[in-house]
């Protein structure tokens, strides 16, 4: 990347303040790149303007990390025409947590999203197959979690069991 | 003079026929399993099922030390190895703000290409080999098998390498390996035209590859796709140019970018890539200093609290680590962006409305690796 | 030869037609063997490595031990195939090539039966093998069979036509459909350039050329090889039509291949390249047979190198190019041959 198309200091962030002023926190810029905390009302429609207007338009991951208290989502967005990119976090709830889908914005997630709900349990919402993806689809429990607890006795195939069950089951 | 009768017309219920090209199959690259259905010899619906390889390996970060988490790393894209290691590596070292020596980010680079010549010549031997032309997959592995001796001799394995620390490499190379490495890359370079010329200049290999799985630009940027499958499309983005790490910003070299978006567009970027690679080794050893080969860390390393992400061209793309740590010993979530995984979202699109030969050069030109896939 | 095997009939021809079966039996069964061992390592030649080098001196003995393991095999019926079909169609795929075999003329007088409707009987017996193998493909209750099944034969009917075309030109240059009367067409020699001899082969003359090249894609594509060998293609149907089969009835499918395959050469040497050429007894037999297996040994050539052609592909270039192609020769040698009777035909 030559020094002509590098973007100016703070990079789009001044759009980004405009736009969504009160909804963003957290805000630093490194290294070309947006790091910034969303809150979970009006998501999609960040998600909308980032790749529309802001033209990050390449889905780089989807992910998320458990706090103890609260799930976060990570989201990454590149723009390769432009040559910036965002690392974005949007705090959920344990007890519900549902997120609008971003499967509709760039079908690059679409397995992301079946990932996420598969280890943490997040549903996101309009998302057109929601099902376990990496784990058997009869699966219990969400591994990714940090309070999952995975019993060593028990068939390695259907998840934790009770310990007191004996005999072979198919 | 009577007019004909209107005839009646129904139609023919047909049912499609369900194909299980099940987790075992010569062709699926590893235990991949696609639900196909048919109708006749043309796909309706292609339903790709992963997880058969899922051992959980994000989950063993949290438990583990930064250091004893390496080998972990090889099994992932087993066919290149330290690219995923060199991954998980520029993550801690981002994280725990390490600076890699000169001398080791060179070799770095030089071990990165030979890898990445392997597992194209992979890439090449597979392929030719989905398509019916079994010889080509013989003459890539011979090749290969010249690449696994010099990597070898540095790191003592063929396979899962784990010759990548958190701040440089274990130990130097050995006396005359770049000698050796140069012969390799004398040899290389006609061998390669000789295998382009097999496959490349062949009506039949042209006529079942040309216009087959053809992913537009926009397509190909919305999925996520990376790595030479973006490139073959059209768009003109590498990491290593994108982001430049280790020594790449001193070396000079080309992005491979082809426009057609079909299969054979993918195949010639990868070919073309393995020549760029050979040029990007004859530079490194040219230009590579003397100095220190590790960055010492101490026995048990503490990043402090925060998060990282890594992110490095893989021989299939974009290979990226996301790391957060609390200032423990061990990271409190790690996650690994496989370009395989993302690069296998599209095939259900491509595959819906051809026939199944095609479905399965199509999976060839993705070139996925199961692990990486299932993680 | 002929008067040794006359004296063990004693004038039954039940016991001479049962002696000539024997003899072709046993003489496909020992080409076969030899074929498979050639296949082997020409294709490890070809693929830079050295083939079968460790049962019998460099490998020879791989054929026989492949066989040995075949026979000792466990015979596998799927529980849900249909089992009648699935027992009977080996049979179907393997008794026609052994039938065909009847009317080759190995050497003068060296032909079990000199039917004067050979190539006919030739065209018609070989068709048989295709319902042999829709009834291994629908038989085995296998989808991966039943499309294997179906792809081979659109691609067996679609491609005998052009055989029977290239074959058809030669018919009218010879004026007789016997294989023996083709070969004798071909006897004496010419001088090519005005100076150098070479023998009458039918390959020398230019519409027949042309219709040598048709019937040898077209007999690369009867005989399922590479480039046209989507039936059985390996990385994508596991083994086509004859996945569920094991042990001798997997080995009838087999032999029926590579006998076809070595019929198809000889067929080639008899039409074209002049069969025994005038030599006798043993050497005539022995000459015919070197040209067969050079011939074979081309079309394991082509095997090795070239890569796999898709179905559609593999119709339209039977449909639209070899079929027009074939027509045309037909035409062209047809009006040679008026030309060079002085327009009577």
């Amino acid at each position: 990347m030559s020094e002509e198309t590098r973007p100016t200091e703070q990079g789009y962030i001044p759009l980004l303040q405009e736009r969504f002023g009160e909804l963003i926190s957290g805000v630093e810029w490194v290294d070309n790149e947006a790091r910034l905390t969303v809150s979970l009302d009006k998501l999609h429609d960040f998600l909308s303007f980032a790749r529309d207007d802001l033209l990050l338009k390449f889905p780089a991951d989807l992910t998320a990390f458990d706090t103890g208290e609260q799930f976060v989502l990570v989201y990454r967005l590149v723009s390769i025409e432009k040559g910036y990119a965002m690392l974005l976090h949007c705090s959920i709830s344990r007890e519900d947590p549902v997120v609008p889908t971003a499967s509709d914005l760039w079908p690059g997630f679409n397995w992301h999203e079946r990932e996420v709900f598969d280890m943490f349990g997040i549903r996101f919402e309009g998302h057109p197959d929601l099902r376990r993806i990496l784990l058997p689809d009869d699966w219990e429990g969400f591994p990714f979690r940090k309070d999952y607890v995975s019993v060593p006795s028990g068939d390695p195939l259907h998840g934790p069991q009770p310990v007191d069950e004996v005999g072979w089951k198919p | 003079m009577t007019t004909a009768p209107a005839l009646e017309t129904r139609e023919i219920i047909t049912q499609g026929m369900m194909l299980n090209m099940g987790p075992q199959h010569p062709s699926t690259h590893g235990v991949l399993r696609l639900i196909l259905t048919l109708d006749g010899e043309e796909v309706v619906d292609c339903d790709p099922v992963i997880g058969y390889l899922h051992r959980g390996i994000e989950k063993f970060a949290e438990r583990r030390p930064y250091r004893h988490y390496i080998p972990f790393t090889d099994r992932l894209d087993y066919l290149c190895s330290l690219a995923n290691n060199h991954s998980y590596c520029q993550a801690v070292e981002r994280l725990a703000w390490i600076e890699v020596p000169e001398r080791a980010q060179y070799l770095r680079v030089a071990l990165l290409e030979l890898n990445r010549i392997a597992s194209h010549l992979v890439f090449l031997g597979t392929f030719g080999s989905d398509v019916g032309a079994t010889t080509v997959f013989l003459y890539a592995f011979r090749e290969r098998e010249h690449v696994l001796d010099l990597l070898e001799e540095i790191t003592g394995a063929r396979l899962t390498y784990n010759w990548m620390r958190i701040g440089g490499l274990p130990a130097d190379m050995p006396e005359n390996w770049d000698k050796g490495v140069l012969e390799f890359c004398d040899y290389m370079e006609p061998r390669l035209d000789e295998n382009d010329r097999l496959l490349t200049n062949n009506r039949i290999f042209r006529v079942r590859t040309e216009g087959v799985g053809v992913v537009s630009a926009d397509e190909a940027v919305s999925y996520g796709l990376s790595g030479p499958t973006l490139r073959g499309s059209g768009i003109r983005h590498d990491i290593r140019k994108f982001r430049p790490y280790e020594a790449y910003d001193h070396l000079d070299f080309q992005v491979c970018t082809e426009s057609g978006g079909d299969v054979f567009s993918r195949y010639r970027v990868r070919i073309q890539e393995m020549r760029e690679s050979v040029k990007v080794l004859r530079q490194v050893f040219e230009k590579l200093p003397e100095g220190p080969i590790l960055t010492k860390t101490g026995k048990l390393l503490k990043a402090p609290a925060g998060e990282a992400y890594s992110q490095v061209e893989s021989p299939r793309g974009e290979l990226s680590f996301y790391m957060r740590s609390d200032g423990g010993t061990d990271p409190t979530r790690l996650h690994i962006r496989a370009p395989s995984f993302c690069n296998l979202t599209v095939l259900r699109k491509l595959a819906i409305g051809t026939k199944i030969a095609d479905v399965v050069v199509i999976l060839g030109s993705l070139d996925i690796v199961l692990g990486e896939v299932d993680r | 030869m002929k008067g040794w095997i006359d004296s063990l009939i004693g004038g039954s021809p039940w016991m001479l037609a049962v002696v000539h079966g024997v003899i072709l039996l046993l003489f496909i069964l020992n080409t076969v063997l030899l074929m498979v061992y050639l296949e082997r390592k020409v294709a490890g030649f070809i693929q830079s490595r050295l083939g079968p080098m460790r049962t019998g001196p460099y490998g020879i003995l791989q054929t026989v031990a492949d066989a040995i393991k075949l026979l000792i095999k466990e015979d596998v019926i799927p529980t849900k195939s249909d089992r009648f079909l699935m027992v009977i169609a080996p049979f179907f795929v393997f008794i026609p090539t052994l039938v065909i075999f009847s009317v080759m003329p190995f050497s003068e007088g060296w032909i079990a039966s000199d039917f004067s409707l050979a190539l006919l009987f030739i065209i018609g017996a070989s068709t048989i093998s295709i319902m042999g193998i829709l009834m291994a493909g629908w038989g085995t209750n296998n989808k991966y069979s039943l499309l294997g099944g179906l792809r081979s034969a659109a691609q067996l009917i679609s491609y005998e036509i052009p055989v029977v075309l290239a074959a058809l030109c030669i018919v009218f240059y010879v004026g007789s459909l016997s294989t023996v009367d083709i070969v004798h067409a071909q006897s004496g020699s010419w001088r090519f350039l005005g100076f150098l001899p070479l023998p009458k082969w039918h390959i020398f003359s230019l519409p027949l050329f042309f219709a040598a090249l048709i019937y040898f894609i077209g007999q690369l594509a009867e005989t399922n090889r590479t480039p046209f060998d989507l039936p059985e293609a390996e990385s994508e149907l596991v083994s086509g039509f004859n996945t569920e089969y094991s042990g001798m009835r997997f080995a009838f499918f087999f032999l029926a291949e590579f006998g076809n395959t070595f019929f198809a050469a000889a067929l080639a040497v008899v039409l074209f390249f002049g069969g025994w050429d005038g030599l006798q007894g043993i050497w005539g037999a022995l000459w015919f047979l070197a040209k067969a297996f050079l011939l074979v040994l081309v079309m394991m050539w082509v095997r090795w190198t070239l890569p796999r052609v898709r179905i559609d592909q593999m119709l339209n270039f039977a449909w639209k190019l070899l079929v027009p192609a074939g027509i045309l020769a037909v035409v062209w040698t047809f009006a040679v041959v008026v030309y060079k009777s002085g327009g009577q035909g």
